[in-house]
């Protein structure tokens, strides 16, 4: 049952196949177990192994690991608490902003790894189902990410000016004008749910797809490489857009309404 | 819808699972990695500043040392100087007043020598005197003796 596959070959033999839905491996108890979510998992346990080396004994004079982290984190910190212009609220928002970074890109970068969309199973309709495959080409993933940032955005507007002048900013009585623009920004809030997941997601299907496509037209050989170094870009650039852009819209709903 | 929801395999449970890993991870991340190592530049920041701080600190101490050591030397200065000069005063009167008795006592010496030698010289004359007489008492007695035998 257990089975690797060379994709470009199996390409080549069935011809390209691009899903939109996720892969399903099994079900636990009704709810079913993706290659993607599987994928997620994986990253996860790197995540908080590799964290938990780095910070298991910070020390005053520090090794590389350690300096790279206080890099990391510490210019990210920094930043936030410049765009916040807090350092209360960076302590509160650091936290999601950052995992929100680095879970992207560890998903990102090990979906580009070899094996993943390569090892998997052959299901009972003799079918081949991958155990790994990139997180972000599944939407219930990108989903996911976009409600954590809509929901700590909202948050955060409640937090910082109150429930009812953070709702202000969307429905007001004030002048017909007024109204007129509550209920654009209202409808551009939401529409934010729907940007962030599918930019994320797009990209990397795009991203996955597209290396599918190249090794399937021309030689598999050469010409994925670059294209491949390219991916590892795109999911920097990704997971970098996802958590900035989470940053500036606590920022724009922490700020009075005008 | 429905068509579209199933075309992009959503799930509303796998969605939920997906929000439960992020919260999870991001507990895991700040547990393990975001708070030591924040912290450890928060006890460097404190660190860097208390020594600046102390640096500060003992450049200060330094410059006041450095006054009061100027000013107890000038101190000490003034005080040799005054020290010595009240020797020197002691001793030059020490040294008069040294010359002066030892001129009195040479005098007395001399006054005392000048007297014993005036007593020495009327005594020698008062001796030969004596002889004087006793020789010419014997000269007459010889004389005498012849022309009376």
């Amino acid at each position: 049952m257990f089975s690797l596959i060379n994709t470009a070959y199996a390409a080549e033999t069935g011809g390209i196949s691009v899903k939109l839905a996720p892969y399903i491996v099994g079900y636990v108890g009704g709810i079913p177990i993706t290659a993607t979510l599987l994928t997620v998992w994986l990253t996860m346990i790197v995540l908080v192994a590799v964290a938990h080396f780095a910070g298991k004994s910070p020390k005053m004079v520090p090794g590389k690991l350690q300096s790279m982290f206080e890099v990391l984190l510490g210019g990210v910190f920094d930043y936030v608490a410049e765009v916040l212009e807090s350092k209360k609220l960076a302590k509160r928002y650091f936290p999601i902003i950052m995992t929100i970074f680095l879970f992207i890109l560890t998903m990102n970068w090990i979906g580009l790894l070899p094996g993943v969309t390569s090892i998997g199973i052959y299901n009972a309709y003799d079918k081949f189902i991958p155990l790994l495959y990139p997180p972000a080409s599944d939407l219930n993933i990108t989903i996911g990410f976009a409600i954590v940032a809509f929901v700590t955005i909202e948050v955060a507007g409640v937090l910082a000016i109150g429930v009812w002048k953070y709702a202000g900013k969307f429905i007001n009585f004030k002048s017909p004008l007024g109204f007129v623009i509550g209920i654009i920004e209202l409808l551009s809030e939401l529409a934010r749910l729907i940007s962030f997941s599918f930019r994320l997601f797009g990209n990397i299907f795009a991203g996955k797809t597209l290396l599918l496509v190249v090794m399937f037209l021309a030689t598999p050989y050469l010409l994925p490489i670059p294209l491949i170094a390219y991916e590892f870009f795109v999911g920097f650039i990704q997971a970098f857009i996802f958590a900035i852009l989470t940053l500036y819209f606590i920022k724009l709903a922490t700020e009075e309404p005008h | 819808m429905e068509q579209l929801l199933q075309a992009f395999g959503i799930d509303t449970k796998l969605i939920i699972i997906q929000i439960i890993n992020f919260v999870v991870l991001a507990g895991a991340l700040s547990y393990f990695l975001y708070k030591p190592v924040l912290g450890m530049l928060e006890k460097r920041e404190e660190k860097i500043a208390q020594g600046v701080q102390d640096a500060e600190e003992a450049a200060k101490a330094k410059a006041s040392a450095d006054e009061e050591k100027k000013e107890i030397l000038s101190a000490a200065h003034k005080d040799a100087e005054e020290v010595g000069a009240n020797a020197k005063k002691y001793a030059d009167e020490k040294a008069a007043t040294i010359v002066a008795d030892a001129q009195t006592k040479a005098e007395g010496v001399i006054k005392d020598a000048e007297g014993k030698g005036e007593e020495i010289k009327v005594q020698a004359r008062k001796e030969s005197e004596a002889e004087v007489a006793k020789l010419a008492v014997l000269a007459a007695e010889k004389v005498l003796t012849q022309k009376s035998s």
